[in-house]
């Protein structure tokens, strides 16, 4: 018994560490990209958005609603941060575009695997997306300048 | 009846507003029935892969019946919203391979299926391209989409073969 209750320890301990140690490396590379030349950011900020998609619909799935919402949060800031950086930047505008229209359609299906109640903060992602995508086109075609 | 004109220029504005605010959404590619199709098949990745062909083959089809039918005005608009149909279902293809490569599933069936019909797309497509360039239709509302299409299929036949080839390896060395 002693033993198994020693053991459940070092599981809750090795959790926590490596919970914080996945923290951490979000936060470095939060603040590479805070730190990077503008031309660099669109990339790293797209990096963080994907990121928190991909823990967003872990999260959700697990049925850690609240937790999945705060990392849906991070993937539209980070979204509009990239799409900020493309335009200020001139670069990388296509690139980010699709990545846009990529996480866009990982949000759509994640929102089809969800209760309808969980369904509109994901619809509200997904909108976001998109309209990043149409004014990043916009910008490509000449039309935002 | 002064107010006439002032009442019809409201209702215009409300109406421009209306149509911004839909097009501001983007429609879902699929339909509830497809939807319902995909959620049965969660679990299954094979099914669920092989629904997903099905349904990026659809809009293909569904693209080229309104392309041969004299009675379509709008042709360039229609197109564009096609492909766009055919690359939102396209996207969610892959990006399900990619969670199902995440979860370590055997993909290797599947995968046959994917590349065949990869380069049924491809050729579709090309045809396509093919035959707006011989003709004199207007491309511009459309060009940027139909090679956004291509450049995406065209990545997705090489990943899918370098996928198919890494699984045909790890299988080997697990036999052994």
């Amino acid at each position: 018994m002693r033993f198994r209750t020693q053991i459940a320890a070092m599981l809750i301990v090795a959790s926590v560490l490596a919970s914080a140690y996945k923290q951490e490396t979000l936060q470095e590379l939060i603040a590479r990209a805070e730190a990077a030349h503008i031309e660099d950011r669109p990339a790293l900020y797209l990096e963080i958005a994907e990121k928190q998609l991909k823990a967003s619909d872990q999260l959700y799935i697990d049925g850690k609603v609240e937790d999945g919402r705060a990392a849906l949060n991070d993937v539209v800031t980070y979204s509009e941060k990239a799409h900020d950086a493309s335009i200020q930047s001139g670069k990388k505008l296509k690139d980010t575009e699709i990545a846009f229209r990529k996480m866009a359609a990982k949000l759509r299906d994640l929102k089809r695997r969800l209760n309808f109640d969980d369904q509109a903060p994901i619809q509200v992602a997904a909108d976001r997306l998109e309209n990043l995508r149409t004014d990043l086109l916009s910008h490509m075609f000449g039309k935002g300048k | 009846m002064i107010q006439t004109p002032r009442k019809i220029a409201n209702v215009f504005m409300l109406f421009a507003l209306l149509s911004t605010l839909f097009a501001q959404r983007r429609h879902d590619p699929l339909n509830p029935a497809e939807a319902d199709q995909l959620r049965e098949a969660a679990q299954v990745p094979s099914e669920r892969i092989r629904l997903y062909i099905e349904f990026a083959r659809t809009r293909l089809t569904s693209l080229d019946q309104m392309r041969a039918d004299p009675k379509v005005t709008d042709r360039p608009r229609q197109t564009h919203d096609r492909l766009q149909d055919f690359l939102d279902v396209y996207d969610e293809l892959n990006d399900n391979i990619d969670t199902f490569v995440a979860r370590k599933a055997d993909l290797r069936k599947p995968l046959k299926g994917v590349i065949e019909a990869d380069t049924e797309f491809q050729a579709r497509l090309r045809a396509l391209k093919g035959s707006i360039e011989s003709s004199k239709e207007e491309t511009s509302q459309y060009e940027f989409m139909l090679n956004s299409v291509l450049d995406t299929v065209d990545s997705g036949v090489q990943d899918h073969r370098q996928l198919l080839s890494e699984q045909d390896e790890a299988a080997k060395h697990k036999k052994k």
